[in-house]
């Protein structure tokens, strides 16, 4: 796997980001989330390192980590979560993964979990015997804590599942992966292309961003802002379209008559079965031991 | 307003993927007889552009920004059924390439922003647009309103799937497994943020998008009738409507009547009135709940109940009509004449 070039991740409008003012416009916001999509879909540093989930094949592990996603949904305990959460942990330890990403995740999904369900710890919420009162009859109750816990903790085995299935495969080995689960041709012939101009439409919305703030002095009211935002969209859809053209004369001209075809990978091996059979089969298990012993 | 994995139940979220598979399958039908060729490029580039303009930053009131999901401005320009293919494209790859949004609540998701959101709002907006010109301020309005209502209705669609968790799926002693709040919780408030801030964003989105490709490009504009000029189909006169317009307010005037001529002749209510036991009413007796009726309430009613009727006429008319291709009158080619 040969990784992308330097020049390929221009830095250009980086500058324009990380300048000051210290209270970011909204086209400078939306400039910064326009990268980090674009580093996002072309970074695959992580996806080409020699790592265990990076070694098996896309059409084995996708179904396993959708699978084990699956039983983390299927789980009612706070051990069995503490468990399928422990076997995310370790997978990401074997495939390399930064302890920064990893645990990066707590930062998102499952603290706003854990903040949006706190009112469900009150006995208002959730009647039972109280852990910390409050007065006025409000207090926290010990079952109020264990519906928290467990919302927040089944968040997070959930998004870690999820990360690591982003973070150790690449897009397009992704969407055939999808193959795997019956996902139809079309449509993953639609995904792969649609990542590959998700690139090309944010260069352009990147553009479009670029020109306003090389251009304006100051910033307008609000009206002219909102004005500006709604035109730039229109703008892009007007690429779009133009685009949409271009691509499909291009592919007339190479050939395309409608059909579907896909270049298929040779099968997967063995052991990528193997390891399919026995993430699935922990899963399982874990399902088993949560459903018989510590419900 | 993604909902990501587990927060719903699987006895919610498989369902809504069983759901969405046949929805899928038959927009990809439509779509294969209409644009045929042209098909994937045309929805891979517009599922692309679906992505990216979520990420537009939206400037808002205290100096804060806001984000449009845009489903409603892409099924005005592309049509429902590419709008539910392109958005469940773009909510696929936020599932499996950033992971956001769930990947398991993806069924889940496509139900709320990519069917309940585009069909709601283009059926407003064809609604409300009419057989108006391409170019016309009432296609902006139209389209403003189709953004907030459909951003509102799908708000609507992901506050009951949440709402119905505690009940769907609960332990042995009661406890939620998943969302922990019920719907007299969720709707209240996903409903009042969407109504109260983002839909305001979603619908200033959609207006002004719509309004800039229209000074620009009208031609891209889908479903616009042509300026041709010609004069439109013979009606039922402005004289009589105006007519019938004041009759129906000198009537709405005089219908405290209803209150005063009994209590000035002495007579009873009339046989059957009054509300029933087991329905209520938002006006029972023409009077405000637990009150009688007064002048004032009384005026209210009949202002309501003659909008109310005319409102389901209009929309009776608009359903009964709705093939406006037919009914435009037909262009005129001058250069055949030469």
């Amino acid at each position: 796997m040969i990784a992308l070039p330097a020049w390929m991740h221009p830095p250009i409008s980086e500058q324009a980001v990380t300048a000051t003012p210290a209270r970011k416009s909204a086209p400078r916001r939306a400039l910064g989330t326009l990268l980090r999509l674009i580093g996002t879909l072309l970074d695959d540093r992580l996806a080409t390192r020699p790592g265990l989930l990076q070694a098996i094949d896309p059409r084995a592990k996708t179904p396993a980590l959708i699978g084990l996603i699956l039983v983390t949904a299927f789980l009612h305990t706070v051990p069995g979560l503490l468990a399928v959460y422990g076997l995310a942990v370790a997978l990401a330890v074997l495939s390399r993964v930064p302890a920064r990403r990893l645990f990066g995740v707590w930062l998102a999904l499952p603290l706003l979990s854990a903040l949006i369900a706190l009112p469900a710890a009150l006995n208002l919420v959730t009647p039972g015997a109280p852990v910390c009162p409050f007065g006025h009859g409000i207090a926290v109750t010990a079952p109020g804590c264990y519906v928290v816990a467990r919302f927040a903790l089944r968040a997070l085995a959930g998004v870690t599942f999820a990360l690591l299935l982003v973070a150790t495969t690449r897009p397009d080995h992704l969407f055939h992966g999808l193959r795997a689960l019956g996902a139809p041709r079309m449509a993953v012939m639609l995904l792969a292309m649609m990542a590959r101009y998700l690139v090309v439409l944010a260069r352009a919305a990147e553009e479009i961003h670029l020109t306003k703030l090389s251009r304006a002095i100051t910033t307008g009211t609000l009206r002219q802002e909102q004005a500006w935002v709604a035109a730039g969209m229109g703008a892009l859809f007007r690429r779009t379209q133009a685009l949409g053209e271009d691509v499909y004369l291009a592919m007339l001209a190479r050939g395309y008559t409608g059909e579907t075809r896909m270049l298929d990978a040779a099968p997967p091996r063995p052991r990528d079965w193997g390891l399919l059979a026995g993430l699935l089969g922990i899963g399982v298990g874990i399902w088993f031991l949560d459903a018989g012993i510590w419900r | 307003m993604h909902i990501p994995d587990s927060y719903l139940s699987p006895q919610t979220a498989l369902p809504a993927l069983a759901v969405m598979a046949p929805l899928w399958a038959t927009a990809a039908a439509k779509l294969r007889r209409t644009l045929r060729l042209r098909q994937m490029p045309l929805l891979a580039l517009g599922a692309a552009f679906t992505f990216v303009i979520m990420l537009f930053n939206v400037p808002i009131p205290f100096a804060s920004t806001g984000h449009a999901v845009g489903a409603v401005l892409v099924a005005i320009l592309l049509g429902p059924w590419a709008a539910l293919l392109a958005v469940s494209l773009a909510l696929a790859v936020q599932a499996f390439v950033f992971a956001d949004g769930g990947v398991l609540a993806l069924g889940a998701n496509c139900l709320t922003m990519a069917v309940i959101m585009p069909f709601t709002g283009w059926g407003v907006y064809r609604l409300l647009a009419g057989a108006a010109p391409a170019g016309a301020a009432r296609r902006q309005w139209a389209a403003g309103v189709a953004g907030y209502v459909g951003l509102n209705a799908a708000a609507l669609g992901a506050a009951v799937l949440f709402g119905i968790q505690p009940w769907v799926a609960h332990d042995a002693t009661g406890r939620a497994l998943y969302f922990p709040y019920g719907l007299a919780v969720t709707v209240p408030v996903m409903v009042g943020e969407h109504a109260l801030v983002f839909g305001w964003v979603e619908a200033l989105v959609t207006g002004l998008a719509l309004g800039y490709l229209q000074r620009t490009a009208p031609g891209i504009l889908p479903n616009a009738m042509p300026e041709t000029g010609a004069p439109p189909r013979a009606r039922v006169s402005q004289r009589a409507i105006r007519s019938l317009a004041w009759g129906l307010g000198i009537l709405v005037l005089l219908s405290p009547l209803g209150i005063l001529l009994p209590r000035w002749l002495h007579a009873g209510g009339a046989w059957g009135e009054g509300a029933t036991a087991r329905w209520h009413g938002l006006l029972p007796n023409y009077a405000l709940p637990g009150q009688e009726p007064r002048i004032l309430t009384y005026l209210l009613a009949g202002v309501l109940g003659a909008g109310l009727i005319l409102l389901l006429a209009w929309i009776a008319r608009r359903w009964l009509a709705r093939k406006e291709p037919d009914d435009c009158p037909p262009r005129v080619d001058a250069s055949a004449n030469q």
